[in-house]
């Protein structure tokens, strides 16, 4: 018995099926964030469908196949034709490229959590997945004001949910706080959303008083107990659109490029960056491809977003809370040099 | 060092290049490696065509910027020295 969804994400359809209710809850927890369900049947010809299993696979990956991407504990491997991901050495999903279709076995341990099944097992594969499409998925937060959208590349632990949220409390609208997806369109390179339950720390809670009400029980992103990665900083997962309103954003033309970091000084400081430089910075921070095809559509795109938006260091400093103020400056400018051209 | 100028660049099938500004970054899409090129570098690159020898290159750029011929000769074989040890271009007979 087959428990089946269908949903829609930037006119994709996405049909998943699970064997069991919790494993459905497990498949739907990342879709019902980024897309749109649908009531009805979609066609699912067009689009990537997504399968979780209680079982285990009854192959090994093939021998020699090539690592596209290690982030311990996960691994990706690809014979060239089709993904296999690893989570701590064991096989729990795979990626039929040319069908789009997902399959993940899921272990009993982390059948409860479904925002870690989200995260660490469906989202590689549909980010890989989604390349068929067009779209790149970008390590940055992107929010938008007045039709641009600031989007700021940046590692885990970079501060990008911080900064998500003290923008969105000004009143920008949210593409993503984690992955928004890039996609070449007649208008140039465009960002669209991705909007994932925001993962901020605890501690990043405590400067945002509105968020103390949302924290509840359930919603803690940690992996399971069992894991051998408890350093990992355990962070909260909470929905922008409960504390914040309708704020996503569903596409936007980006307006500047801003890599920040954390000062320690008291003002923040905003410093112009070439725009090689920034494509360098953008290619270490952009998950890799298990397809060369894909990697040189990556490589154009993300050329492109630096020769046409405006490339910066953000030095964020105590002044924190005057971030969204220089921010929308900088977007106002960007406007009204393009305005001028 | 004649025999080298002899010898013409091609740049590597396996590379891709885009120009950003007035600097060319380049994907090693086997090794997913990324270099990037400035200026004179970047010009540099676009002469590796497999056609032009070195000799020609650095006549070329000679044409095009503003120093001595024997520093440009130097500063052109030490890139693609460094170009070819990376596996970015390929050395074809003249």
């Amino acid at each position: 018995v087959s428990i089946t969804h269908y949903f829609t994400l930037h006119g994709i359809p996405i049909f998943t099926s699970a064997e069991t209710p919790a494993l459905d809850a497990a498949a739907c927890e990342l879709l019902r964030a980024v897309a749109t369900e649908l009531r009805q049947a979609a066609d699912t010809c067009a689009g990537i469908t997504v399968h979780l299993s209680g079982g285990q696979p009854d192959f090994p990956p093939p021998p020699g196949a090539r690592a596209w991407m290690v982030a311990d504990p996960l691994c990706l491997l690809t014979d060239e034709r089709d993904s296999y991901l690893l989570l701590d050495g064991q096989l729990l999903g795979t990626l039929s490229a040319t069908e789009r279709h997902i399959t993940a076995w899921i272990p009993p341990a982390l059948v409860n959590t479904p925002d870690f099944v989200g995260q660490m097992i469906v989202l590689p594969l549909l980010l890989e997945a989604l390349r068929a499409y067009g779209f790149v998925s970008l390590h940055a937060a992107a929010l938008a004001h007045n039709g641009r959208a600031a989007l700021f590349p940046a590692v885990s632990g970079g501060g990008k949910s911080t900064l998500t949220v003290a923008l969105l409390r000004a009143g920008f609208r949210l593409l993503s706080d984690d992955c928004p997806l890039l996609r070449h369109t007649a208008a140039g390179v465009v960002a669209h959303a991705f909007a994932e339950p925001l993962h901020i720390s605890p501690r990043s809670v405590m400067f945002f008083p509105e968020l103390r009400g949302s924290l509840h029980a359930g919603t803690q992103f940690a992996p399971p107990p069992e894991s051998p990665h408890e350093h990992r900083e355990e962070k909260v997962a909470l929905d922008p659109v409960s504390v914040y309103g309708e704020c996503v954003i569903q596409q936007c033309l980006p307006g500047a490029l801003l890599f920040p970091t954390i000062s320690q000084e008291s003002q923040t400081r905003i410093e112009p960056l070439d725009a090689p430089d920034a494509l360098l910075r953008l290619l270490a921070l952009t998950m890799p491809s298990a397809s060369r095809r894909y990697l040189r559509q990556q490589f154009e795109l993300l050329g492109d977003l630096v020769s046409a938006v405006p490339c910066y260091t953000l030095h964020t400093g105590r002044d924190f809370e005057r971030l969204p103020e220089y921010i929308h400056a900088l977007l106002e400018t960007e406007a009204t040099t393009r305005r001028n051209l | 060092m004649e025999a080298d100028e002899r010898r013409c660049p091609r740049q590597g099938t396996q590379v891709v290049a885009k120009t950003v500004d007035d600097a060319v970054v380049l994907l090693d899409l086997t090794t997913e490696m990324y270099y990037s090129l400035n200026e004179v570098g970047s010009r540099i690159w676009a002469l590796a065509d497999g056609r032009r020898s070195v000799a020609t290159i650095v006549d070329t750029l000679a044409g095009e910027f503003d120093a001595e011929r024997g520093q440009i000769r130097e500063d052109a074989e030490d890139l693609l020295s460094q170009l070819a040890a990376e596996g970015l271009i390929t050395w074809d007979a003249s």
